[in-house]
């Protein structure tokens, strides 16, 4: 049983592994190779901007699409937990957000370790570009999980990440004052404060904070994912 | 008596502020074909949801196959074949494919039976779902839902979107593969004249109740169309079982159910009026009836 | 009018008119449900009416026949049946001021049509 939800997962979603693969890698290769920018801009904006778009991208069909196609009802009618087939989905979704980076990451690795970067400097970002795309892709799902199409599912997303560069900014503005930098926890850009910036100290708060919003988000979106039937008449 | 094959008790349930169902009892004998009645927007579809646990209603309790609907929910879905209204499936899937799919979710698929079915029902494995007309559609949403052989399936709305040929040939299915083998079949409709030739038993959903639940042959034989010649104000004097007063001409017409001697001399002696005629009514008008009948018990001819 | 008498009245007029001969099998239960669309049930009320009135009759593992000794109806129910129909095509006539010359015409003309029909599909045989 699971393993035919997955099934069905990878064959929905693999085009936008391949997308986002082919984008990213690509942008990669041609920029470590031209040299036009220092590497470590190269890398960054592959891994920072790569994990936004990537999650947008996946966030925007995880559910919605299914909605907007009217297949959600027969998913939701079958003999299996509904928590279970949004496990499902995220699992995948996670895996084709992710993967483009890493490819970004092996790329990088192999192309320019040791040159201006140390393997390090190169795995690091990309982790954490992982990790925040990951993040995105679960407050985007967890927000969006009612919207009847892809494309408001979208702008759910993008506003998601409007609110957070909105916090951060409150956050500078105010000088330590307002929320006083716990901004950067809340706001999964403390990850890329962490890994970008090297600054470790904040980085088992992040985590934490991370991880228990997250799987709140995740448990909210579960529940309200198999209450999507009652919509009707 | 052997147990139903699905009983509802005082079912209760509400979209929000919107009271859609306020207490349905139904019983649904095994091995019956039930038809379930009732105008656009009556609830039919909500009912059937609460049957396979996908909504949970306020009150009342839902039994399929002995199991209950809420506490049962998995054991009724893998034991009952169920096709929604309108069935959307995964439009890139190939007929095979989502065939296969849906296999592995049900313990008793019978898949020398499917096969059989894909050739019967002259499904083209190698198409995808979204190339699939309207009638084929449907008749794969039947393929899924039979595939585990099922002793109950609940259809709802089979029909919607067919052509007058195409319907026939469906409901020709149902009865077929369904009827002969045993299979209580439960579904619903909007549609009376559609309904008669194929079910057993009627019941009739109105305002959230069941107004009416018989025998198809014997609810056409026991409502009729009274007509009464008076004059002015007619008065029926508490006669139970009206479902319509009109004028029709000269007369009052009394759309009236479980007609009977005793009811024909309560009538007449009740109103003090000469009953001149006992119509027969279609299903349609006896449906009508009971849908948008005016239940008064005066007339002014 | 029921379905179920929809049906009996289409086999009976087959069998006036000769399309259903005496000893011919009859579609099974199953098979009539199928090729009409109709419920089993449905079918199997009509032919049991058909039985008890003698018009069909089944042999256990062969399957439903036309009976061949339609006579053994009693007379008196025979005409009963005919009264019946007789009485209703005197009120549609009446209604629609039709007169009895002209009725007892037209029943002439029908009565021969079919009663040709079944001899040819008699001599075809």
């Amino acid at each position: 049983m699971i393993k035919a939800l997955f099934w069905k997962e990878w064959c929905e979603q693999r085009w936008k592994l391949a997308y986002g693969c082919v984008l990213l890698m690509g942008f990669v290769a041609v920029g470590l190779r031209s040299r036009i920018v220092q590497d470590e801009v190269i890398v960054v904006f592959a891994a920072a901007g790569g994990s936004i778009l990537m999650a947008l991208l996946v966030g925007m069909g995880l559910v919605a699409a299914e909605r907007s196609d009217g297949s959600l009802g027969m998913l939701l009618a079958l003999p299996v937990s509904s928590w279970k087939i949004f496990a499902v989905k995220m699992a995948m979704g996670a895996l084709v957000c992710v993967g483009p980076i890493a490819g970004c990451m092996l790329l990088s690795l192999v192309m320019a370790a040791g040159r201006e970067m140390s393997a390090t400097r190169i795995i690091v970002p990309c982790l954490g570009g992982v990790a925040f795309g990951i993040v995105m892709l679960v407050w985007m799902v967890a927000f969006s999980i009612r919207q009847p199409s892809e494309a408001r599912a979208g702008l759910v997303g993008i506003a998601v990440f409007m609110v957070w560069v909105f916090i951060i900014s409150l956050d500078e503005i105010s000088g330590g004052g307002l929320l006083s930098g716990s901004s950067l926890a809340i706001t999964p850009f403390g990850i890329f404060d962490c890994t970008l910036d090297r600054n470790y100290d904040i980085l088992p708060d992040v985590i934490q904070v991370q991880l228990a919003i997250g799987t709140c988000l995740l448990v909210w979106a579960a529940h309200r994912f198999g209450k999507l039937g009652r919509v009707k008449e | 008596m052997s147990e139903p094959a699905i009983k509802i008790e005082g079912l209760r349930f509400s979209y929000g502020r919107n009271e859609v169902l306020r207490g349905v009892d139904l019983v649904v004998p095994e091995g019956s074909i039930f038809g379930f009645l009732g105008p656009n927007g009556s609830g039919k579809t909500t009912t059937i949801k609460v049957l396979l646990g996908l909504l949970k209603p306020d009150a009342g309790v839902c039994e399929v196959g002995g199991l209950d609907s809420q506490k049962d929910m998995m054991a009724v879905r893998r034991s009952v074949g169920y096709m929604a209204e309108d069935q959307q499936m995964f439009g890139w899937m190939r007929v095979e494919q989502i065939v296969r799919w849906m296999g592995s979710f049900y313990p008793g698929w019978d898949e020398k039976f499917v096969q059989e079915l894909l050739d019967f029902l002259k499904l083209p494995r190698k198409s995808r779902v979204k190339t699939l007309s309207k009638g084929q559609n449907s008749r794969l949403a039947l393929l899924l839902a039979l595939g585990h052989r099922p002793k109950i399936v609940i259809l709802d709305d089979p029909t919607l979107g067919l052509d007058p040929i195409a319907r026939k040939d469906f409901l020709r299915y149902v009865i077929g593969l369904l009827q002969s083998e045993g299979v209580t079949v439960f579904f619903s409709s909007h549609l009376l004249y559609e309904i008669e030739p194929v079910a057993d038993y009627v019941a009739i959903l109105k305002d959230g109740v069941i107004v009416k639940t018989d025998k198809t042959d014997q609810l056409r034989q026991s409502v009729k169309k009274i007509l009464l010649r008076g004059a002015g104000d007619i008065e029926l004097g508490g006669v139970g079982g009206v479902l319509d007063v009109a004028r029709m001409g000269d007369n009052a017409a009394v759309t009236i159910e479980d007609y009977s001697e005793t009811k024909r001399q309560a009538m007449e002696k009740k109103s003090g009026c000469a009953i001149v005629d006992e119509l027969d009514l279609n299903l349609d008008e006896i449906f009508e009836a009971y849908i948008i009948g005016n239940r008064g018990q005066r007339v002014q001819v | 009018m029921p379905i179920y008498r929809q049906i009996i009245d289409q086999i009976r007029y087959q069998i006036a008119t000769g399309a259903l001969k005496e000893g011919d099998q009859v579609p099974s239960v199953r098979q009539l449900a199928d090729k009409l669309a109709v419920n089993q049930n449905t079918i199997l009320k009509v032919y049991n009416q058909l039985c008890t009135e003698k018009v069909l009759r089944v042999e256990r593992g062969s399957g439903t026949f036309v009976a061949s000794d339609r006579q053994s109806i009693p007379v008196a129910e025979r005409k009963k049946i005919v009264a019946k129909l007789l009485r209703d095509a005197a009120v549609q006539a009446i209604h629609l001021d039709v007169s009895i010359e002209q009725m007892k015409e037209q029943l002439e003309k029908e009565y021969e049509a079919i009663k040709l029909l079944w001899k040819q599909e008699r001599s075809e045989r």
